[in-house]
């Protein structure tokens, strides 16, 4: 173990989680399905409205507001000194996260609210959600040709399907595992178990990815709170965090460098661990592309090997590395910010060993959490740390 | 952006940008984004090899289209997104070049295999 001692005058720990289920109509707005999340961490917490110094809120594009964090802090009755949203896509809740951290660890927040949330199903037309979503390419030079989110992705797997010699099979191993972590989890979207073949028969969306290579679009929101206080061993620690931004579109990407390894060695390298030293992961799936690619560039899985990982039993409840045992994005659904979020409180259940009947056999300690926003244009990568031996161990240091 | 009239400008052109540095890119920017030198447009050769390609099967409003799509490196050092005709697949040589596409007509880049 490295002896990378955090450098900071408090820890950061998360003390509230709270996740709504996911599916294409839950019948509340954007700012009531961010409410009953926020309320549900909070209660998690043990702490009302008015205990929270600090409001960070992602972007909801069914509501589109330029003040999100303000708006839900008078909804639910907080009166934070400090209000903000943020908007890095997919890696939004994981950035806001980051932040929470950052300014518990500098003492310049106690109890931080973090939440995402909107009806990004029921709010709008699919037509209308693709084309927002569409946005995150070149305006002139990329979405002026027809293209989308789904196409982007698809050039990223077609390549990959060209570099490694893989097959649509590999890949859809991966949408398999999802699917069957899901069917253990009452919130999830999509709880039929799916094969392999299923994933391959399903309608085309983009080449080489077909409808079950995509996550679907969902209501369904998630929040969390981050404090300086460890709440009696049950706070899960944010023992590390990383980021990277190497691109915004998929035309200047470097493909053999997305920016996940240096996001992931600067959480881990934070935290002071190794990647053999996590027990449980959970990694944005957008599509199964984005999951191969991710688990393949922290070193998770070697060049090419995810999808045959998957296939051989690594990422479910039993193997080495347990992975979104919610079901991730492709099938606990993806609502956007939230959608981002879900993998963290998953994490975190697991870690505390509230997880119930999808509780691992061994109650993991450390999570090592990944997201990507945009076309694996922003990174940003957690670890997480259940363990009390290492929550003395950081104070002995500090002290 | 000043003298880029490319094709998203309804110029039948693909233009590109170098810097007195020696590097190119293809999205336009106010200066080269890898050492902030001044920006210079050039009209790339149309040879180059197809990256990554995709067949987008899109619905709306009840119709029906494949939109084939690539990301091709010209041989010039460029990397451009096209629409692509049917007979290319990744690792192509094509020829890229601006066609009307659509029932607008509207100008986009385009790519074909290249003749042997």
């Amino acid at each position: 173990m490295t002896d990378a001692a955090p450098k900071f005058p408090a820890d950061a720990h998360i003390t509230g989680v709270g996740l709504t289920a996911f599916g294409k109509d839950l019948g509340m707005s954007a700012l009531e399905l961010q409410g009953t999340a926020a309320f549900a961490a909070l209660d998690d917490a043990g702490l009302t409205a008015r205990d929270v110094d600090t409001v960070i809120a992602g972007y909801a594009t069914t509501i589109q507001h330029i003040m999100p964090a303000n708006l839900l802090a008078e909804y639910i009755g907080a009166r934070p000194d400090k209000a903000f949203g943020m908007s890095v896509g997919g890696a939004s809740g994981l950035g806001m996260v980051a932040e929470a951290a950052r300014l518990v660890r500098r003492e310049e927040a106690g109890t931080v609210l973090v939440v995402g949330g909107e009806n990004r199903a029921s709010g709008q037309s699919r037509d209308a959600a693709i084309a927002t979503l569409a946005q995150v390419g070149h305006a002139t030079h990329e979405v002026a040709l027809g293209a989308n989110i789904p196409a982007y992705y698809a050039l990223l797997a077609s390549e990959y399907l060209h570099r490694y010699g893989a097959s649509r099979e590999d890949l859809a191993q991966l949408a398999v595992q999802m699917r069957a972590h899901a069917g253990t989890h009452p919130g999830a979207q999509f709880t039929k178990p799916s094969t392999v073949e299923d994933v391959l028969a399903a309608p085309a969306i983009a080449e080489p990815l077909g409808l079950l290579d995509c996550c679907p679009v969902s209501d369904g929101g998630a929040a969390f709170v981050i404090s300086n206080r460890t709440d009696g061993g049950r706070g899960v620690r944010i023992a590390g965090t990383g980021q990277a931004n190497r691109h915004q579109h998929v035309s200047e990407a470097d493909f053999t460098d997305f920016g996940a390894r240096e996001s992931s060695q600067r959480a881990l390298a934070e935290a002071g661990i190794g990647l053999g030293e996590i027990d449980v992961l959970g990694i944005y799936d957008s599509f199964t592309v984005t999951l191969a690619i991710l688990l393949e560039e922290i070193g998770i899985a070697a060049p090419g090997t995810a999808g045959s990982m998957a296939g051989s039993g690594a990422f479910s409840a039993s193997g080495r590395y347990p992975l979104n045992l919610h079901g991730g994005l492709l099938s606990y659904g993806h609502s956007g910010v939230a959608g981002g979020m879900a993998h963290l409180v998953e994490v975190v259940t697991q870690i505390r060993g509230e997880a119930g009947a999808r509780q691992l056999a061994h109650r993991p300690r450390r999570g090592l959490l990944h997201a990507d926003g945009g076309v694996l244009s922003a990174h940003i990568s957690l670890v997480v740390d259940g363990s009390p031996e290492t929550h003395r161990r950081a104070t002995e240091v500090i002290a | 952006m000043i003298h880029h009239e490319d094709w998203s400008r309804g110029e039948p052109r693909i233009l590109a940008q170098r810097c007195p540095a020696g590097h190119v890119w293809y999205l336009p920017r106010l200066r080269c984004p890898k050492c902030g030198g001044e920006p210079t447009s050039f009209e790339p050769g149309e040879a180059g090899t197809v990256f990554a390609l995709t067949s987008l099967h899109r619905r709306t409003d009840g119709t029906a289209e494949v939109l084939r799509i690539a990301l091709v490196d010209l041989d010039d050092g460029v990397r451009l997104m096209t629409r692509a005709s049917d007979s290319v697949e990744v690792g192509s040589r094509v020829a890229v070049s601006v066609g009307a596409i659509g029932p607008h007509e509207r100008l986009l880049p385009k790519c074909e295999v290249l003749s042997a």
